[in-house]
């Protein structure tokens, strides 16, 4: 049996510093709650009180929006849901997801360019769901206030290492 | 051959320092690493792959077999690097590949002495007796091109850049700068890719007049006409492989030390204007230096203004001796001319050509430059499936029927008319139908009898003779040929060798070009470094593990990190293992111990039809499971084999927790969210991973329970309120906690699973109650003394449930369910399969290795597939998988391994509590 502690930088403790290269603005950020919806679409979007589930290439504002997963799942993103489980009332199950997602911003002029390092982007190219695959890691990808301001959620047992592969990307895009 | 630099052009151009096999020198800003060494004279460039013979710079370009360099600039090494079209940089150190101590003293070259007796496919036969092994690391050292050093797996990543475009066109010389001006005229979104520093292509090798003007004034309106209507131009990128979905990669190259660029562009439709390159004539000693590509040397010359020759001779058709030869005497040359089908034609010289001799006849030179012909550049075309069809009049394969999204105009078409190519991109690019080509008179190219060596494949070291022994050994095929000659391998991907080599097969067969055929081109057109495929997936990118949230809390108290099924976890805690382990086995089994059990899966099933649904999909009866409980259960391939294993714990009439083993979190919702769609109503249940939501601290031993009720949680903790299999929510420092009974080390155990992020405080929390953490390793054992299984470890491709005891479902299971059909057949009830058992060894034996066999009558029965020396039971324990095991109890096996037999006892699985008195306290 191999020691591998030395191979793998111990992780972060608390949120992540800042990351500036030249155009390019990488954080983490910490969002209200979390919390996945499944069940028809319009009862989800009544439960989460919101009226749009963001998809792409569609800009998310504000503090409480939905993110749309599948047709029969969104991601509530703010808002108060108290109960969690089969609502039999509504037919729609609900889960809070808590910070099972790390979230990081990546903003900037060309935050793009780090993001096509990774996946397919195009205006062109609209997608009904924000779930995609980014340099082999799952990832929401959506983007939020502005159009050059990107939030990317990841499963936040693979959050050291998208953050790394973001740090990567960034540093060969700026080179 | 006596090349340099004439130096009207270059009197102020910037000096670059560079080495070449130790040797200082010089070239200039904009060469190219085979110009600036043909610009100071340097005739061998490298050595071939088998003979060592010399090779001097053949190409102008991407087409040159010979040119190969290990090149290093600041820290960076590269192998294998094309010096013709590797710009040169100030600093470079260039080595020479496949010699040593240089490419112009070859320690060596006196294998080509030996040569009559190494022809094609010589090691197939020599190397056969007594064992090909015998000879492989001697010959691995001496194969191979250039040599691979750390830098390839640690050097710069790669960038991999996703792009789109409506019209993608791959060249920049006429056809393709006529294409992409007529696509972005018409609002096409544009881009046009060529692989030198310019565009241009064959108009900046070759200048002629066009449109009555000179190629720069030509050319740079429709560059500004092509960027004006908002195409993209890209210089220096090479499109080197066409695939499905019309995705094209493109190797952007930079500084030479800098991060390599791959674009992969999803283009709408490709044209490709790829052009055309000489073809080589083959004559007697054709592979010396001096030898080269009729517009290779064009191109040196105009690009570089190194004139490869004062003496030169041209070999090439009418038309282009017409067109070339007054070039090179403009530039100082003495030029004289000979027909291709000159008999008996062969080169005289050591180390580079001094004269030509064909018959009585014999006249210097000292550089000869060669075309048979065009042959047109058509790799990406048939990236692309598209089919190639025999030119006779040409020579070539040229394009015949292929993908819609696809074009090929110009040279690459076939068109070696200035006018005609342009004509084509206009056409490919406005969706017309190119104009037909015109049919044209065959040059006399077939190889001429010659007692010297006739060279096809300059690289790999292929003559005539070699082709003719192939074909002798009925290596008819082309593909055969291919393989058995190394005819068109390694970089060359026959360019240069292909239509000479299917030519001389043709000869030997007595068939027409057309039925001899062409191998298939696949991608990389040419080389690529090997970063552009891996990106950024370097170390701990290339299999990025799941962390824990605990992960800062178990390396302060000493984890030793290690990877298990996709998680970093902690293998033991402190210094020394084996000391660390025993320990923690001991402090499980008669005190307190806390593990971080994190990774196992949480995934919530809900709606009025969970119970029936993980019915379904899971072989153990869920739907009789009361609120509260437990069970363990199975999750079968339709095969009905063991693909998972986990509990599931039910909250609610509608509302179940299914915690599946850490390496299949992902594998297992991707099944139940399949079957949910398949056979179920999608509306009446979900499935949502919430794995990563909590994190889960396990309390075991029989110390346990006063261990979890100083956290007061507020549930009943006695084995009356809350037994064995069983679920109880409480709450922890005012957050939810969901505490399951269930027990993995066969003791008393609690596992809490809390919010992620206060999981922290819950950790350090049981440490101060005196929990001592214990690591997958302690855990690995005291699971076996249990027989408890690891999936994977402890069951293989073909084990089923009943393999491991357990038939009551498979028997009495009235509802269906995943695997049902698949453990029905004669296969699940045959006698002989393996089964699970426990396995002894004489008192004062060794630990059995994993993996080792169980053989009965000489014959292997089963494996080893656990093994420990157990720190509780002071002797060694096993599990294996055994042809019929569980009937063979207290038989005696031999254990084979490695040349060694041992033997071993079947025992029941389960060494520890056979009864569960412990873990049911």
């Amino acid at each position: 049996m191999r020691n591998d502690t030395a191979k793998w930088p111990a992780p972060a403790v608390g949120p992540r510093g800042q990351v500036q290269a030249q155009g390019i603005t990488l954080d983490q950020i910490t969002l209200p709650r979390q919390v996945l919806i499944s069940g028809p679409r319009d009862a989800a979007m009544a439960l989460a009180g919101t009226t749009q589930a963001t998809g792409w290439p569609d800009v998310a504002m504000g503090d409480h929006y939905a993110l749309s997963l599948r047709r029969d799942r969104i991601l509530m993103v703010g808002g108060q849901i108290d109960s969690f489980g089969w609502r039999a009332d509504v037919g729609l199950a609900t889960s809070d997801i808590g910070t099972g997602y790390t979230v990081f911003s990546l903003q900037g002029p060309r935050a793009e360019k780090v993001l096509r390092t990774g996946t397919e982007l195009s205006e062109k190219i609209p997608s009904a769901s924000c779930l995609r695959l980014w340099n082999g890691y799952d990832i929401l990808l959506y983007r939020h206030t502005a159009t050059d301001r990107y939030l990317l959620h990841v499963g936040s047992a693979l959050a050291e290492g998208l953050w790394d592969m973001l740090n990567r990307q960034i540093r060969m895009v700026s080179a | 051959m006596t090349a340099r630099r004439i130096h009207i052009a270059t009197a102020g151009s910037k000096r670059l320092a560079f080495t070449f096999d130790g040797q200082p020198l010089q070239g200039v800003a904009g060469d190219t690493i085979a110009s600036a060494l043909l610009g100071v004279g340097v005739r061998i460039v490298g050595r071939s792959f088998k003979y060592h013979r010399p090779r001097g710079v053949w190409g102008g370009w991407t087409d040159d077999p010979n040119a190969i360099f290990d090149v290093s600039l600041a820290g960076v090494t590269k192998p294998n690097v094309q010096g013709t079209a590797t710009l040169l940089e100030d600093g470079m150190i260039v080595r020479s590949v496949n010699s040593w101590p240089t490419a112009r003293f070859d320690v060596k070259a006196g294998l080509d002495l030996l040569s009559p007796f190494l022809p094609a496919g010589f090691y197939y036969k020599m190397f056969k007796w007594p064992d090909w092994h015998l000879f492989e690391p001697a010959i691995r050292k001496m194969a191979g091109l250039g040599r691979v050093g750390p830098d390839v797996a640690d050097g710069p990543d790669g960038l991999q850049i996703h792009d789109q475009c409506d019209v993608l066109v791959v060249g920049g010389g006429p056809a393709g700068l006529s294409a992409a001006r007529a696509a972005a005229h018409a609002g096409q979104d544009v881009v046009l890719v060529d692989d030198h520093p310019d565009v241009g292509g064959s108009l900046r090798d070759n200048p002629c007049q066009i449109d009555g003007t000179a190629p720069a004034v030509w050319i740079t309106p429709q560059t500004d006409a092509i960027k004006a209507a908002g195409g993209r131009i890209m210089a220096r990128t090479t499109a080197f492989g066409i695939y499905d979905h019309s995705l094209i990669s493109l190797h952007q190259t930079a500084p030479f030390a800098t991060h390599p660029k791959l674009i992969r562009m999803r283009a709408g439709r490709v044209i490709l204007a790829t052009g055309a390159i000489d073809r080589p004539v083959v004559f007697g000693n054709n592979d010396l230096p001096g030898v080269m590509s009729l517009r290779g040397a064009a191109a040196y010359l105009h690009r570089h203004d190194v004139l490869t020759g004062t003496d030169i001779t041209l070999l090439a058709s009418a038309q282009d001796v017409a067109h070339f030869g007054p070039m090179f005497e403009r530039a100082g040359a003495q030029v004289r001319v000979l027909p291709l089908e000159t008999e008996g034609l062969r080169a005289v010289g050591r180390g580079k050509v001094r004269a030509l001799s064909y018959g009585t006849n014999r006249h210097h030179a000292d550089a000869v430059l060669c075309s048979a012909g065009l042959s047109p550049l058509v790799h990406l075309w048939c990236h692309a499936g598209g089919q190639l069809e025999w030119d006779a009049g040409r020579g070539a394969f040229l394009p015949g029927a292929g993908p819609d999204h696809l074009s090929i105009v110009g040279g690459a078409r076939g068109a070696n008319d200035l006018d005609q190519s342009i004509d084509d991109g206009h056409k490919a690019a406005t969706g017309q139908t190119p104009a037909p080509l015109p049919s044209i008179a065959p040059l006399p190219t077939t190889p001429k009898p010659s007692r010297a060596r006739q060279w096809i494949d300059l690289q790999n070291d292929v003559t005539t003779k070699d082709v003719a022994l192939a074909a002798q050994e009925n290596f008819a095929s082309v593909e055969h040929l291919k393989r058995y000659t190394t005819l068109g391998m390694a970089t060359d991907q026959g360019k240069t060798s292909n239509v000479n080599g299917l030519t001389a097969l043709a000869v030997q067969l007595g068939k027409p070009i057309a039925d001899v055929g062409t191998t298939r081109f696949r991608p990389p057109y040419v080389p690529v470094p090997l970063q552009l495929y891996r990106g950024a997936r370097s170390s701990t990118q290339i299999a990025p593990l799941q962390r824990s949230v605990l992960e800062p809390q178990i390396r302060a108290l000493g984890g030793a990190m290690a990877e298990y099924g996709g998680w970093l976890r902690p293998a033991w805690y402190g210094d020394d293992m084996t000391t660390a382990i025993a320990q923690e086995c001991a402090q499980a089994r008669n005190d307190v111990a806390m593990l971080d059990a994190s990774s196992l899966g949480k995934i919530e099933v809900m709606g009025p039809d969970a119970a029936g649904f993980l019915n379904f999909v899971y072989y153990n009866s869920i739907a009789n499971l009361p609120a509260g409980k437990i069970r363990y259960g199975f999750m079968l391939t339709e095969r009905g084999i063991i693909y998972d294993d986990g509990v599931m714990a039910r909250l609610d009439e509608n509302h179940f927790v299914v915690s599946c083993s850490s390496s299949h979190v992902s594998g297992v919702t991707a099944l139940l969210e399949a079957w949910r769609q398949d056979g179920h109503d999608p509306d009446r249940v979900f499935v949502h991973n919430v794995t990563q939501a909590w994190a889960t601290v396990t309390v075991t031993g029989p110390k346990a329970r006063d261990v979890v009720a100083a956290l007061d949680l507020g549930i009943d903790l006695q084995a009356e309120a809350f037994a064995h299999m069983s679920l109880r929510l409480g709450t922890y420092d005012g957050m939810p906690v969901r505490v399951c009974r269930v027990s993995f080390t066969g003791e008393l155990s609690f596992e809490i699973s809390i919010a992620r992020d206060s999981a922290p405080n819950l950790w350090d929390h049981v440490h101060q109650l005196g929990a001592t953490p214990i690591g997958m390793e302690a855990t690995s054992i005291l699971r076996a003394e249990k027989g408890y299984i690891i999936i994977g470890k402890d069951t293989d491709g073909e084990t089923m449930p009943q393999d491991l005891g357990l038939i009551g479902p498979r028997d009495r299971k009235t509802q269906p369910y995943v695997g049902n059909r698949g453990l029905q057949t004669p296969v699940a009830k045959a006698t002989g399969r393996q089964q699970l058992v426990g396995l002894a060894v004489p008192e004062g034996a060794t630990q059995l290795p994993t993996g080792a066999h169980l053989t009965a009558a000489g014959k292997s029965i089963g494996y080893v597939t656990s093994s420990y020396l157990s720190p509780t039971l002071g002797h060694p324990i096993a599990l294996g998988l055994v042809q019929d095991g569980l009937s063979r109890l207290n038989a005696d096996l031999t254990v084979y391994h490695l040349g060694e037999n041992r033997s071993a006892r079947i025992v029941p699985a389960c060494w520890y509590d056979p009864k569960g008195d412990r873990l049911n306290a």
